[in-house]
């Protein structure tokens, strides 16, 4: 700890006191379940445990993962309201929320690295993550990458499902639905109405609402989604929006070319190979960038030892 | 910059990666290829036509007397019969045979000799394609007398093999030796004519060359020196009869004188006779005496010393002397007995008497008496003497043949010689074929022996129990190795990340593994709990099958049990029974 303790004064210095506190750990002994409701000083790190192994995490809080991140222009406050998820309630697949310290996390931190790495401006970025079919595991990818991309408290993120034919964020977080991003873009709700706290101060979720009749490429395609992505931008440093496939509908047509990039989600040995390239084609045909591929459902059996390492590693800090 | 090596070891590589990849990716669908297609290759294999083969060790020893009697070259020689030895046993004839005493063809179709028609060709052509029926024959090792001989016989069924091989080899042999037996009889016969017409030709040729000589015994035709001492001999006697015929004639002639002139010498004899007494005699009967003593020792050495026998000429021609001796003896003693009388007589008897001095008288009478002694010897003397002028004559007359037709006598001599030598030498052969003919049938010219009787047949020899699991094995994995590489060709997904960034042109930002969330964990568990026992009856059946294949070649028994209990299982199921039951009863 003496060399990560002079490591993260030379940060302090550099950075500002903000960030400082935020890569700072919890240095309070308060459980993390009995927080609720507004925290006056927010642990994301042990936030992001459930309330059966909040004395687990507080013991390996303080920690610093992934690659250093660029300074990044200060956003404006965000209210420092967070919640603390039940477990239960909590879809095993977010798995960045129920075992941080597992290998697949540590991939997902991965990404994180590589999206920093590829945003070397530090723009705030409005990024699409999409598929070319159904069920490729979109929506786990993105509530997993905008957990990971939290961690460390230096970015405000937002994670906002804009599939409103499946919702699906709400379920898997066991959060309410509406209102949401629906209600936003037609107006019948604030943004603060819409944002929902998550364990993790920095991080907010926009679930999709109810589209109330709407087409929802009227809903994504018109001005005010236009207007909110500019007030996502505004307000977090990486937007994440949950986008329906390419292939099957258009809305992700009408939504994308607002948004800074797109990251594809192909689930390995199941989407053919056409149906990806012509989800591409149809993306670059509408002037998205398509900042990479994220391949879920790798087939490969992990390093029992990685995994392991991994585990431990966490467990030690 | 990569070298050329580096970057062909790091294709091969990634060839190697890229197959094991695929390997670890479809290993359930190469084992379900293995599985199912080598089970059914298995199966499929108990229905291959199975090949037994049976083998009988035997050796063939040719008979010393029969390798005398049979020319090399015969038909019937042990050389011949080993180049023939191949179609004798065989043959389609000796199939046919064979077929026929184990009772696949018909008897009334190949009771008939000969070649064989293109029926009864047919009728065999049909045994031998039901039974896949094939034998060969090997000379393990050949001399001039001795052959060992492997006959093996192949057929689908073990049993029909075994019988096979057994009939063609014991009617190889009964025919063999029915054969010779023909053989025998023949050249018996042939023999017995062979000696008779030898032995009649010589004595024909004996009697030709003997028989002018048969009245000269111990005359060789062929030495004229014998007939010459013979005929030397010959005329010595004739000679020595002929000067004892003059000397008896002589004799005769002069005692004739003697008593022509008898009367005038009467008186004056007896005058003289009373002035001087004639005188006694005593010195010719003791003459005659000393006359026959020597004849008598004569005839004793000619019987002892010369081991004449009382036949012999000179033996009899000294009896005939010895009797005219004593008959002349006995003359003088009955003239002298009647002289003493006469003198005894008295005086008045007679006139004339008393005219005739007594020893004149006497004298007369003795001579009288010689006379005819003479006479009776020339009469044995003169046939005698002409019998031997012939007889010498004859013998002029074969001695001069004789020294003229010698080459002529010679040449039948030889032939004579030889017709007896061929006669004895057939007489030999004759000896040795009753020998042969008298032994037991089984003994009788070539010998058989039995070395290996075919053994009880186990396991096939056609197909191989390596072939068959190797081919087995080989189309299971081709199969596997099919089924993965279309898998693998028809497979349009994105299976590594290398491909993604070749075909999309993205790049791939991270992969991610499957999230263990409890539905994937049942999802791993349903997975796991349909794969493994689908796999693991497949491995069953793979294995199953293999047993039953590598029973069927190796313990046919067993294999037929197990078929058996399967049939009897499937019955109870309500399935049909499998087929192999029936393949192996036909």
């Amino acid at each position: 700890m003496g060399l990560m303790t002079e490591v993260m004064k030379k940060m302090r210095e550099q950075a500002g006191q903000r960030e400082v506190r935020a890569l700072e750990g919890p240095s309070e002994d308060r459980p993390a379940d009995e927080q609720v409701g507004p925290a006056e000083t927010p642990d994301p790190r042990s936030a992001f445990v459930s309330s059966d192994d909040a004395t687990e995490a507080r013991a390996s809080s303080g920690e610093v993962t992934g690659p250093p991140a660029p300074t990044t222009p200060a956003a404006p406050p965000l209210s420092p309201e967070t919640v603390v998820w039940n477990a239960k309630d909590v879809d095993p697949a977010v798995i960045a929320f129920h075992d941080r310290c597992s290998g697949i996390c540590e991939q997902y931190r991965s990404v994180r690295a590589r999206l920093l790495t590829m945003n070397a401006a530090a723009a705030r970025q409005v990024i699409a993550i999409t598929s070319s079919v159904p069920q490729e595991g979109k929506s786990v990818t993105t509530v997993n990458l905008g957990l990971v991309m939290a961690e460390g408290g230096e970015h405000n993120i937002l994670i906002a499902d804009a599939d409103f034919r499946r919702t699906s964020l709400a379920r898997m977080l066991g959060i309410k639905g509406a209102p949401g991003l629906a209600e936003l873009v037609r107006g019948e709700a604030e943004l603060s109405e819409v944002l929902q706290p998550t364990p993790c101060p920095n991080l907010k979720i926009i679930p999709a609402g109810a589209s109330a009749g709407k087409s929802y490429a009227e809903l994504l395609g018109g001005p005010p989604a236009r207007a909110i992505l500019a007030d996502f931008r505004a307000l977090f440093h990486y937007t994440f929006l949950d986008t329906p496939p390419v292939t099957t509908v258009s809305d992700v047509s009408m939504l994308a070319p607002h948004c800074d990039g797109t990251i594809m989600v192909i689930e390995m040995r199941r989407t053919p190979e056409p149906t990806v390239q012509q989800a591409v084609r149809t993306l670059q045909t509408n002037n998205v960038k398509v900042l990479g591929c994220i391949l879920s459902r790798h087939p490969d059996r992990p390093s029992r030892y990685y995994d392991r390492y991994y585990y431990n590693y966490y467990r030690n800090d | 910059m990569a070298t050329q090596p580096d970057r062909a070891f790091e294709d091969l590589r990634n060839t190697v990666n890229e197959y094991a990849r695929i390997v670890r990716g479809r290993w359930r669908l190469g084992l379900i290829g293995v599985g199912i297609v080598g089970s059914l290759a298995f199966w499929c294999s108990q229905y291959l036509p199975r090949q037994y083969r049976a083998t009988t060790l035997f050796e063939r020893r040719d008979d010393v007397v029969l390798r005398n009697l049979i020319q090399r070259n015969s038909p019937y020689s042990f050389d011949t019969l080993k180049s023939s030895i191949a179609m004798d046993m065989t043959g389609s004839r000796a199939l046919a045979k064979a077929g026929v005493q184990l009772g696949m063809l018909p008897v009334e179709e190949f009771s008939a000799g000969g070649p064989l028609s293109d029926r009864q060709l047919r009728m065999l052509d049909g045994v031998r394609g039901r039974y896949k029926l094939g034998a060969t024959i090997r000379l393990i090792h050949s001399s001039p007398s001795l052959d060992t001989i492997e006959l093996c016989c192949e057929a689908n069924d073990p049993q029909v093999a075994r019988r096979f091989v057994v009939a063609l080899r014991d009617l190889y042999i009964r025919d063999t030796r029915e054969r010779i037996s023909e053989i025998l009889s023949g050249t018996k016969e042939f023999f017995e004519l062979e000696v008779e017409r030898y032995r009649r030709r010589a004595v024909a040729v004996h009697q030709e060359l003997r028989q002018r000589f048969e009245e000269f015994p111990g005359i060789d035709p062929l030495d004229p020196g014998s007939a010459g001492s013979r005929l030397e001999s010959l005329r010595l006697e004739r000679d020595r009869l002929a000067q004892r015929q003059a000397e008896l004639q002589a004799q005769i002639a002069a005692r004739e004188q003697f008593l022509v002139s008898a009367p005038v010498m009467e008186a004056d004899e007896v005058e003289a006779a009373g002035a001087s007494q004639p005188p006694v005699l005593p010195g010719t009967e003791a003459a005659i005496h000393g006359r026959i003593a020597e004849v008598e020792a004569q005839i004793a050495e000619a019987m002892t010393v010369n081991r004449m026998t009382r036949e012999h000429p000179a033996v009899k021609t000294l009896y005939r002397k010895l009797e005219g001796l004593r008959a002349a003896r006995r003359a003088i003693r009955a003239s002298a007995a009647t002289t003493k009388a006469a003198q005894d007589a008295p005086a008045d008897a007679g006139q004339p008497r008393a005219k005739v001095h007594p020893q004149w008288y006497a004298q007369r009478l003795r001579v009288e008496l010689e006379l005819d002694a003479l006479r009776k010897q020339l009469e044995v003397v003169r046939p005698r003497c002409e019998e031997a002028v012939a007889r010498a004559q004859r013998i002029e007359i074969l001695y001069d043949e004789l020294t003229q037709k010698g080459e002529e006598l010679h040449s039948l001599e030889d032939k004579y010689t030889q017709d007896t030598a061929t006669a004895v030498a057939w007489h030999q052969y004759l000896g040795q074929l009753n020998r042969i003919l008298a032994a037991e049938s089984e003994q009788r010219g070539t010998q058989f022996t039995l070395l290996e009787d075919p053994k009880q047949i186990n396991h096939a020899t056609s197909p191989r129990v390596g072939s068959v699991f190797a081919v087995c094995w080989g189309i299971g994995l081709a199969a596997a190795v099919l089924l993965v590489a279309l898998a693998e060709l028809l497979d349009r997904t994105f299976r590594s990340p290398g491909q993604v960034t070749r075909v999309l042109g993205v790049p791939v930002l991270e992969c991610v593994r499957v999230i263990p969330t409890p539905r994937e964990r049942r999802r791993r568990w349903t997975a796991r709990l349909t794969w493994t026992p689908a796999l693991g009856i497949l491995l069953a059946c793979l294995f199953v099958t293999a047993s039953l294949a590598y029973s069927s070649l190796e313990r046919p028994a067993l294999h037929q049990r197990a078929i058996a209990k399967l049939d009897h299982a499937l019955s109870k199921l309500g399935v049909p029974p499998t087929s192999l039951a029936e393949e192996h009863s036909r």
